[in-house]
């Protein structure tokens, strides 16, 4: 009882009441928080409101007054100031749903779902991300090429959609240079997907798809985004860009306008990112300064303008069409002086130093219509794509005490139709039909003057004129699995491809009219074996190659009938989650070119003069094995690999150089060698959580020998070479982020009989900082370092930039200024096989540009 | 065979005192309850013991949706998920989660007063299924502590839950009277929880708005049960882990032989069954 007494009495005070909105509907689950007057921070009590908004809370405090504060996710807070006596207190509170600060909320940074692996994109943004490729970069396991090509544990992605749609198609850079990063919520890595559905469970697939997921405020919105920026750098300077987007559940667009003569490539992000290559090339080509090894915008004098449209509709619902059409044009013009040295038979070089001011227009237009049914029993995607690149180029050359000068143009038309069909008629039953034809036509031409081959073309001046053509249709059918026993199945199919080409040349009097046949057909025999680790497939494809070259001046024919088995074995072994083992053995048979069966001389280049002796239909044999190892943790975000590739080489007739001064002719001799390759590659990707850490690694050391031909004789030749490269990102505070890349590359290389040549190391490196400061304002400094041990006098060259950002709302504004130490040239070395080049190459001058971006719409 | 390979996988971690291993569960039986509105991820740190000198680790995720809130691991939810997604492409093995995840998954209905437990049991010898009420906690809140977590400013309150003393540091700023397992009834979301001995320590790493949904899954080999007879279990598995274990998949003398440290192959019911030392989360 004493004990009692002596304590302070404290009042309980009850409070009652309800909580509603501003039109009196019950606040449900709402907070009541009861602090004392004069300290509202320190808690005294608090309650929920229930179903109907009504509450009661019990307050044991002897303060005066109390601060009753009102909480929920749906309202805004509402605090009142209360006497502290037992009442009812009824509240009125306004409907606003919290929003959580964006900036620090924290969410997972990588989860998966099944085959799904997500990338939270805020959780690896920063401030200065302006394309989703700068993000890209920071996710483990994901690589971006600077033609936005985005690969996966190093293997690129086959598909790239936006909102499960296939808008880009194969050019999708585009998307990841352009799209906002800041409009994007998830990226998604689908690995094992097979994009058609008929082939589901059927037909596993390797290559992993890459999704993107907008965030909710973006679809359906019509986003309108210029860039307009102006400068100085020894000429005015012009940068501007508008870009437009809108996603819609039904249609997907996108579309670009793009110009600068800045040094910006926007030709790379219109890079078709499949495999559907070209089947003609240029047999001459103006010569032009070689590309040194450096950032291109460093050296790229350019005034380019580029234009894309991209549109997708939904049709039914597994149908698609698609648009996809650019148009670019562009203008470069590059200066250089080089020392080229090739070693020969007997240990002595050829030198050859050169001095070239060149400069090349291109216009380049591409067009794809597309439609796509993807049902989960029928797959059609039909596809009509177009293409025209036209070169004009013309430089002006000092070789040897000889000036020089050439000119040239080049046209490439290309027409190419591609359908694939498939029909799934029971769960392992169906059929499968694959047609490409395609048509493309290259005329070329050069003048050179004057004529350094005056012993073998008469005339003080070398005018030539070629045409390439190709009109060829590749055919397969098959049965998707005729037979299966178990995990066993057999998938018999046939192939009949025909390729028509045909050359014609006119060099002075020097004339070549040809054609090559080359029929193809055969039986593509495959075994697999399938259970839910294993997957084992062996195709043998039996096949007739049947090649006809005839020589329309001559009126002889050359025919050549063959019979081909071209085995390919996969092996792909799953162990657990984490592991992944792949081993893939191939043996194919190399076919006849056109573009090595002339046997008048075609200028190759302006110093480059080419015949083949020995032209006959001859076919070399590869056999390539790789074998790679893949493991990834998603919940420790670790990503790693190693490849290991053997390739073997056998041609029948070797190719090289007859050096004579500063002229070279192409030759050509029957051959028995054989050429090797090895090499092993290790890869690693780590992220953490800490500071937005990100640690890449990627280390590959390869050892080579192989034939070559010289001054008409066959010399060996091995060599060896280790790179490692290396990247690391990190956001150590909200203010500050930096990342850094490098690569270190050391090669050499040795003539049979002769010493090792000296090692060349060459070594990148690239740093920048991102520092962003209150009230939008930001600042981004970046230098790159390249180091060259082959370089005379300097070896070491860098770079630095640096660039002022402020933000506000919809602008923002930039400040650049590149090359802030005002290098005017680069010295550049390499050596290759037992050729050495170096180069002295002109690079842009320090510039300042001011650039103003704006999210018009 | 499977679990005659991880049984003998696992009698290594009986004699080094560790908890054991869950299996993967096929997801594809699931009711969607609610939908998420917002997601937070704790990390748990956790031992079976206070004495214990091993500690687990577990990543949970807490959904809480508009009248439903579910807390359950990540780790086992990922293996759950690939799981599933193999077994609809014909797979007849499947991976399992590493380490030692929380084995519990709590989905909390009307706004927490109810809980439906899913406890899951060692090497897959099954879930059991349970309901729970869950008592309205009495906080208590301490003045002038303030701690930043997650970018989030805190304060401290304390509590007594199922024979335990707590310290939940909360956040005001984000109005969400919940928290991980049952915890919840404080004036904003619990970002950081931990009893007094240490056992168990929940830190909050992550917050997003979410629309995913709240699922309640049905699992092929669930046994449904009461609240005493799960704790009674679980207190077996612990007590009496090889034969719980043993009795639990139907096997005997004879079918299954174990190496010791000694090298020496024995019967597996011939061998000395060591108990786990384990205080469950709930005393009582």
């Amino acid at each position: 009882m004493v004990f009692l007494a002596s304590q302070p009495s404290v009042a309980q005070t009850i409070l009652t009441g309800l909580v509603t909105d501003s039109v009196g509907a019950p606040v449900e689950f709402a907070n009541i928080i009861a602090a004392a007057a004069d300290n509202p921070k320190s808690i005294i009590s608090s309650t929920l409101t229930d179903d109907k908004g009504f509450y009661t809370l019990n307050i044991k405090s002897d303060c005066d007054s109390l601060m009753l504060k009102v909480t929920s996710m749906e309202i805004s807070p509402v605090t009142i100031k209360t006497h502290n006596v037992s009442c009812v207190c009824d509240i009125i509170a306004h409907r606003n749903p919290v929003e959580l600060n964006e900036v620090i909320v924290k969410a997972k940074k990588i989860y998966t779902k099944g085959d799904t692996i997500n990338y939270n994109v805020a959780s690896f943004l920063s401030q200065n991300d302006q394309a989703l490729a700068d993000v890209l970069k920071r996710m483990p396991g994901i690589s971006v090429s600077e033609s936005g090509q985005v690969s996966y544990q190093g293997k690129p992605v086959k598909n790239f959609y936006i909102e499960g749609l296939d808008l880009m198609k194969s050019h999708y850079g585009i998307a990841t240079n352009n799209l906002d990063p800041n409009d994007i919520s998830t990226v998604q890595v689908l690995e094992n997907h097979q994009d058609i559905k008929a082939l589901n469970g059927l037909r596993p697939e390797e290559q992993a798809s890459i999704n993107i997921k907008l965030k909710e405020g973006v679809r359906g919105v019509f986003n309108l985004i210029g860039n307009i920026g102006g400068g100085y750098g020894n000429t005015m300077l012009w940068n501007n860009s508008l870009i437009t987007t809108h996603f819609r559940r039904n249609s997907q667009f996108l579309a670009t306008y793009k110009g600068n003569n800045t040094g910006d490539d926007i030709s790379q992000e219109l890079y078709s990112n499949d495999n559907d290559y070209s089947r003609t090339s240029n047999i001459s080509e103006i010569a032009m300064p070689a590309a040194p090894g450096i950032d291109k915008r460093f050296y790229y004098f350019n005034r380019s303008h580029s234009a894309t449209y991209n549109n997708v509709y939904r049709v039914g619902t597994a149908g698609e069409f698609g648009i996809n059409a650019a148009y670019l044009n562009d203008h470069d013009d590059r200066q250089n002086r080089s020392h080229s040295a090739n070693t020969l038979p007997d240990g002595s070089q050829n030198i050859v130093d050169e001095v070239i001011y060149g400069s090349a227009r291109t216009d380049k237009a591409y067009g794809d219509f597309s439609y796509l049914h993807n049902g989960d029993r029928c797959y059609l995607k039909e596809q009509v794509k177009f293409q025209w690149i036209s070169t004009d180029a013309d430089s002006r050359i000092a070789a040897d005490n000889t000036n020089i000068s050439q000119a040239g143009k080049s046209d490439s038309y290309r027409l190419v139709n591609k359908l694939h069909f498939t029909r799934r008629s029971s769960k392992n039953g169906g059929y499968e039909i694959l047609s490409t034809v395609n048509y493309e036509n290259r005329p070329h031409s050069l003048t050179v003057s004057p004529n350094l081959f005056q012993e073998m073309i008469d005339g003080d001046m070398l005018s030539q004129y070629v045409d390439c053509r190709n009109l060829s249709t590749d055919n397969r059918a098959g049965f998707l699995s005729a037979l299966k026993i178990g995990p066993l199945a057999l998938n018999p199919g046939i192939y009949l491809n025909y390729h028509n080409n045909a050359l014609k040349s006119a060099l002075s009097d020097k004339l070549n009219n040809l054609t090559l046949d080359n029929l193809s057909a055969g039986i593509d025999a495959g075994v697999s074996l399938r259970t839910r680790k294993l997957d084992i497939t062996l195709q043998l494809p039996v096949g007739y190659r049947h090649y006809r070259h005839k020589n329309k001046l001559s009126e002889l024919t050359d025919v050549k009938d063959r019979i081909h088995i071209e085995p390919r074995f996969d092996m792909s072994l799953k162990i657990g989650s984490r592991h992944n083992l792949n081993l893939k053995s191939a043996m194919t048979y190399s076919t006849p070119t056109i573009q090595n069966l002339y046997s008048n001389f075609i200028l190759t280049s302006y110093r480059q003069l080419s015949a083949y002796d020995i032209a006959g239909l001859f076919e070399g044999l590869n056999v390539q094995n790789a074998l790679s190892y893949n493991y990834k943790d998603i919940l420790t975000m670790s990503f790693a690999g190693i490849d290991l590739m053997w390739n073997r080489h056998k041609p029948d007739v070797l190719y090289g150089s007859y050096y004579d001064g500063l002229t070279e002719r192409i030759i050509s001799r029957r051959t028995e060698e054989s050429g090797d390759m090895l090499s092993a590659t290790i890869r690693g990707s780590q992220g953490f959580d800490w500071k937005r850490l990100k640690i890449g690694l990627l280390s590959t050391f390869s050892r080579y020998s192989s034939p070559l031909l010289v001054q008409n004789s066959v010399l060996h030749y091995t060599g060896s070479s280790i790179s490692i490269e290396g990247d690391i990102s990190i956001s150590p505070s909200q203010w500050l982020s930096m990342s850094y890349n490098g690569k270190y590359y050391q090669s050499s290389s040795q003539q049979t009989g002769y010493d090792r040549m000296p090692w060349i190391r060459t070594m990148t490196n690239n740093a920048t900082v991102d520092i962003n400061l209150p009230c939008g304002l930001g600042l981004h400094a970046s230098i790159y370092h390249y180091y060259s041990n082959l370089n005379d006098g300097d070896k070491s060259f860098s770079l630095l930039n640096a660039e002022a950002r402020y933000s506000m709302k919809r602008l923002s504004f930039s400040l650049a200024c590149d090359n802030i130490l005002n290098r005017t040239t680069y010295l550049y070395s390499d050596r290759s096989a037992l050729s050495e080049f170096s180069s002295a190459y002109s690079i842009r001058p320090r510039s300042i540009i001011l650039k103003i971006r704006y999210r018009i719409l | 065979m499977k679990h005659l390979l991880s049984l003998l996988l696992m009698t290594s971690a009986l004699i080094t005192n560790a908890q054991n291993g869950v299996f993967s569960e096929n997801i594809d039986n699931a009711v969607t309850v609610d939908t998420a509105r917002y997601e937070i991820t704790y990390s748990l740190s956790y031992t079976c013991h206070p004495d214990a000198d091993v500690r687990f680790d577990d990543i949970r995720t807490v959904l809480i949706g508009r009248r439903h809130i579910k807390d359950q691991s990540d780790i086992i939810h990922h293996y759950d998920s690939l799981r599933t997604a193999d077994a609809r492409r014909g797979a007849d093995a499947f991976s399992n989660p590493p380490g030692s995840p929380w084995p519990y998954e709590i989905l909390l209905t009307d706004r927490g007063k109810n809980a439906d437990m899913k406890y899951r049991l060692p090497i897959g010898c099954g879930v059991l299924h349970y309901a729970q009420e869950v008592p309205a906690l009495s906080w208590n809140f301490i003045a002038d502590t303030t701690k930043t977590i997650i970018g989030y400013e805190c304060q401290l309150a304390i509590t007594q839950f199922a024979g335990r003393k707590y310290s939940a540091w909360f956040s005001t700023e984000i109005p969400l009277p919940y928290g991980p397992y049952k915890f919840g009834g404080l004036p904003g979301l619990i970002l950081q929880i931990n009893d007094d001995s240490k056992q168990f320590n929940w830190q909050a790493t992550a917050l997003e708005k979410s629309a995913k949904p709240i699922c309640s899954y049905q699992y092929a080999d669930e046994k449904k049960c009461s609240e005493d007879e799960a704790d009674k279990t679980i207190a077996r598995c612990f007590n009496t882990p090889l034969a719980f274990q043993l009795s639990a998949l139907g096997m005997g003398k004879g079918r299954l032989y174990i190496t010791g440290k000694d090298g020496k192959v024995r019967d597996a019911s011939e061998c000395e069954d060591t108990p786990i030392p384990y205080i469950p989360i709930e005393i009582k």
